[in-house]
């Protein structure tokens, strides 16, 4: 005779995962579900570097220009509303910053400064040399003068 | 007797069915339904991989049609590997531009049967049954071969074919036979060591299926397999297919990964003590969790003070269950000398034989998804150690002592497969997200590897494949809490 205890032991966790299953698949399907997965706005999307959730965003005719909600934890401690570009600064990769330009964000001189002196503050030499070549001619920066969001 | 089993082997556990059977063999349906079906949901949300998928899917439209994919896969240097292309190219017509639909449907479709084979082949009749196998599902599910066969796709999982190929080889020397099972073992042994080397494993299985006694594949089929291993290696032969240069790609070696330049500069003279290493990590892996692809984690992780705790869950779980096996072979080797057989012991025998022919079949490098035939046997063998220990318990040890510490050592097995299998859903979420991210960089990659298509329908198909991708919602895994990254591994 088997104990009861022990197989019961052996199968709880799977039989509970199983449990588990049916109880999301149920809200699923009820509409109302458990887990739901985060969504995220074109700066959050460029601040994480996720080229595919901007892409689909800019797609989806999201402003690349206009300033987003970036939650705590992804540019610092507090939370942000800035523009992808900015928040692209954060993810550290040129290659962001180069989408969001080719999918139509705007570097000028009037967001350049901010740009180049988020990148000089996060100590991101690469990247303000990338965006020194991208915006050849522009006049020097002086960072002590310029206000950055973070 | 039956006229076809050997006098030497003895069925002590003859086939009497206990009442409530079909009970608990319906339960186990409906439970392998249920995590089955989670499983597939996880999978259509990754979706179609750039590397490994998208070059094989323009050569498919490049063929136009299956003789011309046939004719080109005999062409290939290294591999002999015909069937592997004609799929391809079968669900590329097939699909009619829905090429996520039809890729991702077939993998769906692979992914149930293995399941359900898995299922037939345990053989579910008693309340023990059951109970035993919901954690066999989740030391299924959880094993990291497994993993590969849910997220990899090329665009078809070859690996998770060879598994289903192998399961159904296992179920098809279990069933009563007839001249049609011979015909289908030869079918499925054509079809699975012409899609992957791999699929040699279903040869091994058919073998020692028979040696154990399993006589639904008659000799006379085991005949014909036989034969046509033989026939197999004529044709590479006659074909002039070669081999791979088997230092080819980068590979785990040690506490690292090494590149095929460093593989070549250490390897390239006497590469034995490397394909030896590859073959051993391979037989480790299925069994500890270690090392992984070749590398030894946790080491690697002590050295850097980043012990992850999914390192630990993994091997624990394994060395408990591996324990566990390594405790009931003891037990049942006794049998075994004396060659009686019982089906339980049939099951782990295979099991073994297809560990250690796996083993071998990898000595090329190491990945986690070659072993996975090994890992989905893995699952049957330690559903036998489990049942075993229960019984064990039940009969033999009657201290309190002795059930408390079994306990212990159960919960915390179960504990950590159950960790496993629910880490296949967040990594197979993370593996989506990555996937998406790289159809975004998908020209400059085509043109890294020198396949940009040439032709205005070839760059429409890369376009269409791509906002298909980029369009696909996928989970931001970087979103959910980072400590998911250390316990699912």
């Amino acid at each position: 005779m088997v104990p009861l205890w022990l197989a019961l032991v052996i199968a709880s966790p799977g039989l509970l995962w199983a449990a588990a299953i049916v109880v999301l698949l149920l809200a699923e399907v009820a509409g109302a579900p458990i887990l739901t997965a985060p969504s995220v706005t074109l700066s959050e999307a460029a601040a994480l570097g996720d080229k595919g959730d901007i892409v689909r965003l800019v797609g989806r005719a999201v402003d690349p220009n206009r300033r987003g909600y970036v939650r705590p934890g992804l540019l610092g401690r507090d939370e942000y509303t800035v523009t992808p570009l900015e928040a692209a600064i954060g993810s550290h990769r040129s290659d962001v910053i180069e989408l969001l330009l080719d999918s139509g964000a705007i570097m000028n001189e009037g967001n350049y400064q901010v740009l180049r002196c988020l990148a000089e503050e996060s100590r991101d030499h690469a990247l303000a040399t990338f965006l020194e070549r991208r915006m050849r001619g522009a006049s020097p920066v002086d960072c002590s003068t310029v206000k950055t969001p973070w | 007797m039956n006229s076809s089993t050997p006098a030497a082997v003895i069925l002590t556990d003859a086939p009497k069915i206990p009442a409530g059977a079909r009970t608990w063999r319906l339960a186990a349906w409906g439970l392998t339904a249920i995590v089955t079906l989670s499983v597939c949901y996880s999978l259509v949300r990754i979706p179609l991989q750039v590397h490994d998928s998208l070059i094989p899917i323009l050569d498919a439209q490049k063929h136009g049609s299956v003789s011309a994919a046939l004719t080109s896969s005999l062409r290939s240097r290294a591999y002999l590997r015909p069937f592997r292309m004609v799929q391809i190219q079968v669900l590329f017509e097939l699909s009619r531009g829905h090429y996520f639909v039809a890729y991702k449907g077939f993998h769906v479709v692979l992914l149930m049967a293995l399941f359900a084979l898995v299922v037939a082949a345990l053989r579910i009749r008693t309340a023990v049954d059951f109970l035993v196998f919901s954690f066999a599902l989740t030391v299924l599910t959880g094993m990291h071969t497994f993993l590969g066969m849910v997220w990899e796709a090329y665009p078809i999982n070859h690996f998770l074919e060879i598994a289903v190929f192998c399961m159904l080889a296992l179920v098809l020397a279990q069933s009563g036979g007839g001249w049609w099972i011979d015909l289908l073992a030869a079918l499925i042994f054509a079809v699975a060591s012409l899609t992957l080397e791999s699929g040699l494993l279903v040869w091994v299985v058919i073998v020692s299926a028979w040696i154990v006694g399993l006589r639904g594949i008659s000799t006379r089929g085991v005949l014909i397999v036989t034969a046509l291993v033989a026939c197999y290696f004529g044709l590479r032969v006659y074909l002039s297919t070669g081999s791979p240069d088997l230092l080819e790609r980068a590979s785990g070696f040690g506490l690292h990964r090494l590149e095929r330049t460093e593989l070549t500069r250490r390897f390239a003279d006497w590469p034995y003590p490397f394909y030896a290493y590859n073959v051993v990590c391979s037989f480790l892996s299925v069994l500890f969790a270690q090392p992984r692809e070749g590398v030894w984690t946790l080491p690697q992780e002590w050295i850097t003070g980043q012990v992850s705790m999914g390192t630990i869950v993994n091997i624990t779980s394994s060395l408990l269950t591996t324990v566990l096996i390594g405790w009931s072979v003891a037990r049942r080797a006794r049998g075994w000398f004396a060659w009686r057989l019982e089906p339980a012991d049939q099951i782990v025998i295979v099991a073994l034989a297809v560990l250690a022919g796996n083993s071998a079949i990898s000595y090329g490098y190491t990945k986690d998804v070659i072993p996975s035939p090994a890992g989905v046997f893995y699952a049957l063998a330690a559903f036998v150690a489990v049942r075993d220990a229960l019984y064990w318990a039940g009969e033999r040890a009657r201290s309190p002592v002795v059930h408390v510490a079994l306990g212990l050592i159960m919960a915390v097995a179960a504990s950590g497969w159950l960790v496993r299998a629910v880490g296949v859903h967040y990594l197979t979420h993370r593996i989506g997200m990555k996937v998406r991210n790289e159809w975004v960089d998908v020209d400059a990659w085509l043109k890294t590897q020198n396949e940009w298509p040439t032709d205005p329908a070839g760059v429409r198909l890369v376009e269409t494949l791509r906002s298909d991708a980029v369009e696909r919602d996928v989970v931001n895994t970087r979103l959910i809490h980072r400590w998911r990254d250390h316990l699912f591994r």
